[in-house]
């Protein structure tokens, strides 16, 4: 196990350090570059000046040269500028990233738990009316797509009911202000959330059920509360697992687009805004940092099967 | 599909529904044209002094910020967005399939990058990069812009790049079991060229799955371009798509909220449909499942 440790933190390295290049490369196949835009904003800015900037900067460089120096900066911890907000980029990038794992962790926890309490009880009475409720549910979470679940919770509780506000950052200080306006977007995104994680506990809840430990455990005359928490559960775990790990991927875009519709200042703002306004470090920063947190959510995943399931520590 | 299979399809209540709602939305699309000719008049020409109109003979479902009828955009919207999501889906399979059956036929080290490659792409959320990708400028691939055709061949070539993970896993799983099955081995034996193998003896068997899995693809692929829409990276306006309607309809909420109802849940039945056809599909042909169970 320890070795599929290993192998993930080397494929994880290779895939940030891949994916750098190819954001890289991309993001240079935008259009207009820093020069553009200084020519743009002054126009008394003559061809010389122009290429001496663009030396300056490096752009004169080929591709491959200057994703060389930006990464081996990047790797000493400098980041580069960030041309929109005239700061460091990694300075700019830290307040967004809390603001989307305020968003974020919490609607993880809560769709989990939703989630995996919605497939315990649908998968007690398989094609019972419940399993078909929460297999409805689920159903619908999957297929519905994250902005407009989030407009038509904007247009219930912001504009018919005016209970809570349509969206922005907190107004005021305090945790009254952070609550109300994260539970819009965090309504919008537990829901999306908890469909996989109700989905995958059905089955594998439906699967550890028809063991033949459970009918032992049942045969010694355990309480059922007993049978599905301590014997099913601790079973069917392994899989949700897994398919939480493999989905928090799924989350994260889920949760960048919430945060547009929801006019949240995070990760998902923030990426927009940079890619749009040409602010090339920003953006790959950005990239880099998304793509880090969803590894790294793998990683941990892995983890948690290998504190569960003693069979996979040998 | 087999008739037998066909007749497991329709016996599947849901799969049946699913099948009829896709038809109707797909006529509905085509009828566009007619449907504007009736209500006389056309869904891309303002009419400032019908702005946010509520529902009427004229405007079956009222009007939208410019005055153009909301029903007809919705239905010039669905032929856009079930192109780019039939189109997209049938790219993103072919890719799918062709690395599959390369995965499995190459093996080895050609096995492993590609993937390995899959893998990468799963892990990482993927909307940070659809984003990045949308908006690549086309002129710097030495390509014409403002083209409306080049908008709609765009999004898919985007949401291709990214779709055809499932489609490979599924090939290269399947191919990879039937190539170890005796008939296979026997054709190889026999010295059967790989072409042959594979278009012959493969491709049919795998023609189930990845029936299956372009279907459910149909789904996720709509939602994507509706995303990309939404977010002003996608189809432009004023070519109408669901998505780009309620980027719109969000602006407006407070005004005309009703606005922003309809595009959305004409996404939703859509992928609601499409994923029940799938699941429906695939119990259909696997012959092992029972007639109209889920």
């Amino acid at each position: 196990m320890l070795k599929l440790i290993g192998q993930r933190l080397v494929q994880g390295a290779v895939t940030i350090a891949l994916l750098s290049f190819a954001a890289y490369a991309l993001i240079g196949l935008m259009p207009g570059d820093p020069i553009d835009l200084a020519i743009a904003g002054d126009p008394r800015l003559s061809a010389e000046d122009a290429a001496r900037l663009r030396a300056l900067y490096g752009l004169d460089q080929p591709l491959i040269g200057r994703y060389l120096a930006w990464a081996a900066g990047a790797l000493q911890g400098r980041f580069g500028f960030s041309r929109l907000f005239a700061a460091p980029a990694h300075e700019v990038l830290g307040n967004a990233l809390l603001n989307s794992l305020a968003l974020l962790l919490p609607t993880t926890i809560l769709s989990a738990l939703i989630g995996v309490g919605l497939g315990i009880l649908a998968a007690r009475r398989p094609r019972g009316a419940l399993d078909y409720t929460v297999n409805a549910i689920a159903f619908a979470g999957i297929s519905m797509p994250s902005f407009w679940l989030g407009i038509l919770l904007i247009i219930l509780f912001a504009v018919t009911l005016g209970w809570l506000p349509a969206g922005g950052p907190p107004d005021r200080p305090g945790l009254a202000a952070w609550v109300t306006h994260l539970a819009l977007p965090g309504l919008t995104l537990t829901v999306l959330g908890l469909a996989s994680y109700a989905r995958q506990t059905r089955a594998a809840m439906i699967d550890a059920l028809r063991s033949l430990y459970i009918r032992t455990a049942r045969a010694k005359g355990a309480p059922e509360r007993r049978v599905i928490l301590n014997h099913a559960l601790p079973n069917a775990s392994i899989p949700i697992i897994t398919v939480a790990g493999l989905d928090f991927a799924t989350l994260v875009s889920g949760a960048l687009i919430v945060e547009a519709v929801f006019a949240w200042p995070g990760m998902g703002k923030l990426i927009y805004d940079a890619i749009l306004g040409n602010d090339y470090n920003l953006a790959l920063l950005a990239l880099m940092l998304t793509a880090l947190v969803t590894l790294v959510a793998n990683l941990l995943a892995d983890l948690a099967q290998l504190a569960i399931d003693p069979r996979i520590r040998a | 599909m087999s008739s037998r299979a066909l007749g497991r399809f329709l016996a599947h209540g849901a799969g049946a529904v699913s099948a009829a709602i896709l038809l109707a939305l797909v006529l509905a699309a085509l009828a566009a044209p007619l449907v504007a000719e009736v209500l006389g008049h056309d869904p891309f020409t303002p009419d400032l002094f019908n702005r946010l109109q509520p529902p009427s003979a004229i405007h079956p479902l009222g009007t939208d910020e410019l005055g153009r009828d909301l029903l007809l955009r919705l239905l010039y919207g669905a032929r856009v967005s079930l192109t780019v999501g039939l189109a997209a889906a049938l790219a993103s399979a072919a890719i799918g399939l062709a690395i599959g059956l390369a995965a499995a036929w190459f093996g080895g080290l050609i096995d492993g990058v590609l993937m390995r490659l899959a893998d990468g792409l799963i892990a990482l959320p993927a909307l940070p990069l659809l984003i990045v990708l949308a908006a690549v400028d086309p002129r710097q691939l030495g390509l014409p812009r403002d083209v409306a055709a080049l908008d709609l061949i765009r999004i898919v070539v985007i949401i291709a790049i990214f779709g055809w993970v499932k489609v490979a896993r599924i090939t290269r799983g399947a191919a990879l079991s039937i190539l170890r099955m005796d008939y296979a081995r026997a054709a190889i034996a026999l010295g059967a060229s790989t072409p042959r193998l594979l278009w012959r003896h493969v491709a049919p068997n795998l023609a189930a799955h990845v029936a299956v899995a372009t279907t459910l693809t149909v789904g996720n692929v709509i939602l994507a371009e509706s995303v990309l829409s939404f977010l002003g990276l996608g189809i432009q306006p004023p070519t109408p798509s669901w998505g780009n309607m309620l980027a719109n309809a969000q602006e407006l909420v407070f005004a005309a909220p009703m606005a922003a109802i309809w595009p959305g849940l004409a996404i939703f039945v859509t992928v609601v449909a499409t994923n029940f056809a799938g699941d429906a599909l695939a119990d259909a042909l696997d012959p092992r499942a029972e007639p109209g169970r889920s």
